[in-house]
């Protein structure tokens, strides 16, 4: 068999193959939670068995596949993706995405969320008594929890975690702050992400760069700017935490 | 679009003609139609994965108008995504009726159309044994005449001894032939999920969603450009819906259901995809056909119900 009759005869297998393999290494990696909701796992593994069967016909084949031009552009097509996580593998949603897909804060619809790992699904974090200073004691809320049920915070204490954003364009839409701390809401994955945020005082946040993640306890406070409502937090703490195990809210 | 793939593969290898033919009678009319459209209730598939099933289903007979039926359907009148849409808008059923029904009706007008412009030769790529043909798991090239040698009819897989070369049973047969059909289809059509995806990671770069919302509040011009915008994201349509639910405050109903509608059944990605089952001249009808049922019908919706905001 001549190297050309071989290639022939292997491509479609080595197609599926490289396939199988990114399906198995983003799942034992864990590396598709910075694109797809942690559940969906299950999904890559099962997509993992498919591209390894689909590999496994291609490479039983008894007559060999017509490799034209057009079909190995069709096979590096389709190869493009793995390139790509293979080149630029850490890459997840920041303040770019962010300014592109704000679109003003209203309450997310669905209230039965909440965030996947560290707070168990369909929970409600406790909403804190009032008066209780500047969130010294509170326990932790998720920006999603906050934006979900926002009058109940008012005037309360709330921690949360986040990526700080700073820019001189929020101050048009924000009452003159420029400061806010963000975070995406994911249904499937990256490309439906919703960018959820809170606004603060810009002195606190002076010292982190733009999409440092952050913990911020201070007291949440709906403002009304341009007759829309705004949350903020006031006398805000912003302490640095390093970057959570599933960076979205789902 | 792996799934789909694997279901187009078990179409093709384990459902006969016949089979089809009992399913979707051609003289059977616009009552196939009607139960393709509403097909997704029983076998529901996003907009990716239903292009290489609706393939095999044309490859089996299934008439042009119920295949164009189920294409627009299935992506929309199913049990998850009526579900991710009353999810995302919060249990207002008025959104996830509006969408279901609407989306069955243009499925089913468009599909009859399609089946009244064109005979399905001047529609679809390839005919019945043309696309057998091309994806003979053998891939031996048969003309109509070695395909009645080769080609079992009552079981609707190929016995040629390419294949037989590699099966003992006759179910491994099968089951190695489905995997066949589906690697073929992934390798025939993936590549252009690969470039729609591609362009609509553009369109999330490099376009803001503030441009749309600027000029979202009259009615007309929201219906249109959030047509756009579905058309540029190319959304899986089980989760649409939240991003539609995110524009609520900004714009009228009629344009977020405009969003909904659309989506799954015309964007960039579907738009390349469609181009393996379709001609041009038929792709750019269905194109035309689906752009204008939507925009009217988001038209009616926001001339009878006004300004809905929940």
């Amino acid at each position: 068999m001549t190297p050309d009759d071989y290639l022939k005869r292997s491509l479609p297998a080595v197609v599926f193959g490289v396939w199988a393999c990114t399906f198995l290494y983003l799942t034992v990696s864990q590396r598709y939670l910075a694109f797809l909701r942690p559940e969906f796992g299950l999904l890559l593994g099962l997509s993992f068995l498919l591209a390894l069967g689909f590999g496994i016909s291609g490479a039983m084949r008894t007559k060999e596949f017509t490799v034209d031009f057009p079909f190995a552009l069709r096979a590096l097509t389709l190869l493009t993706p793995v390139l790509f996580l293979v080149l630029i593998p850490e890459t997840h949603l920041g303040n770019y995405a962010f300014r592109n897909r704000y679109v003003g804060y209203h309450a997310p619809a669905d209230a039965g969320r909440a965030e996947s790992g560290s707070v168990s699904k369909g929970r409600t974090a406790a909403i804190p008594e009032k008066g209780g200073g500047s969130g010294g004691g509170a326990a932790e809320q998720t920006i999603l929890e906050i934006l979900q049920n926002p009058k109940a915070y008012e005037g309360r204490p709330v921690s949360f975690s986040g990526m700080i954003l700073r820019d001189e364009s929020l101050k048009q839409d924000f009452g003159g702050r420029d400061t806010l701390v963000y975070r995406f809401l994911i249904t499937c994955c990256a490309s439906d992400a919703l960018p959820l945020a809170i606004v603060l005082d810009s002195a606190p946040a002076a010292a982190f760069q733009n999409d440092q993640w952050v913990q911020v306890k201070g007291t949440f406070e709906l403002l009304e700017i341009n007759q829309k409502q705004l949350p903020f937090v006031a006398r805000a703490v912003v302490t640095p935490i390093t970057a959570p195990k599933f960076p979205y809210l789902f | 679009m792996f799934a789909g793939a694997l279901v187009g593969g078990l179409i093709e290898t384990f459902l006969s003609r016949e089979r089809m033919s009992a399913l979707f009678p051609r003289k059977a009319g616009a009552a196939s139609v009607l139960i393709s459209a509403a097909a997704g209730i029983l076998f529901p598939v996003c907009e990716c994965a239903v292009v290489p099933v609706v393939r095999r289903l044309i490859g089996k007979g299934m008439p042009l108008s119920a295949a164009v039926a189920y294409l627009l359907g299935g992506p929309i009148v199913n049990p998850i995504v009526a579900a991710s849409t009353t999810l995302a808008y919060a249990l207002d059923w008025r959104m996830v009726v509006l969408r279901t029904a609407l989306g069955y009706g243009i499925a089913v007008s468009v599909g009859l159309l399609m089946g009244r412009i064109f005979p399905a030769k001047e529609a679809l790529l390839g005919t019945e044994q043309e696309q057998h043909s091309h994806v003979c798991p053998c891939v031996v090239p048969h003309d109509t005449q070695s395909i009645s040698s080769v080609f079992n009819e009552m079981d609707g897989y190929c016995t040629c001894p390419g294949v037989q070369e590699t099966s003992r049973g006759e179910f491994i047969s099968k089951a190695g032939a489905a995997f066949r059909h589906a690697a073929d289809d992934f390798l025939g059509i993936g590549h252009y999920l690969v470039i729609g995806a591609f362009v609509a990671a553009l369109a999330q770069t490099f376009v803001s969603r503030s441009v749309f919302v600027s000029v979202a509040e009259a009615p007309g011009l929201s219906i249109i450009l959030l047509m756009l915008m579905a058309v540029a994201l190319n959304l899986c349509s089980e989760a649409d819906a939240f991003i539609a639910a995110s524009f609520r405050w900004l714009t009228p109903w009629s344009a977020q259901l405009a969003f909904m509608l659309i989506g799954p059944m015309f964007d960039l990605k579907l738009l390349l995809m469609y181009q393996s089952v379709f001609k041009r001249r038929a792709i750019i009808t269905l194109s035309a056909l689906v752009l204008t049922a939507v925009f009217a019908v988001a038209c009616v919706v926001e001339l009878l119900g006004g300004r809905m905001k929940p």
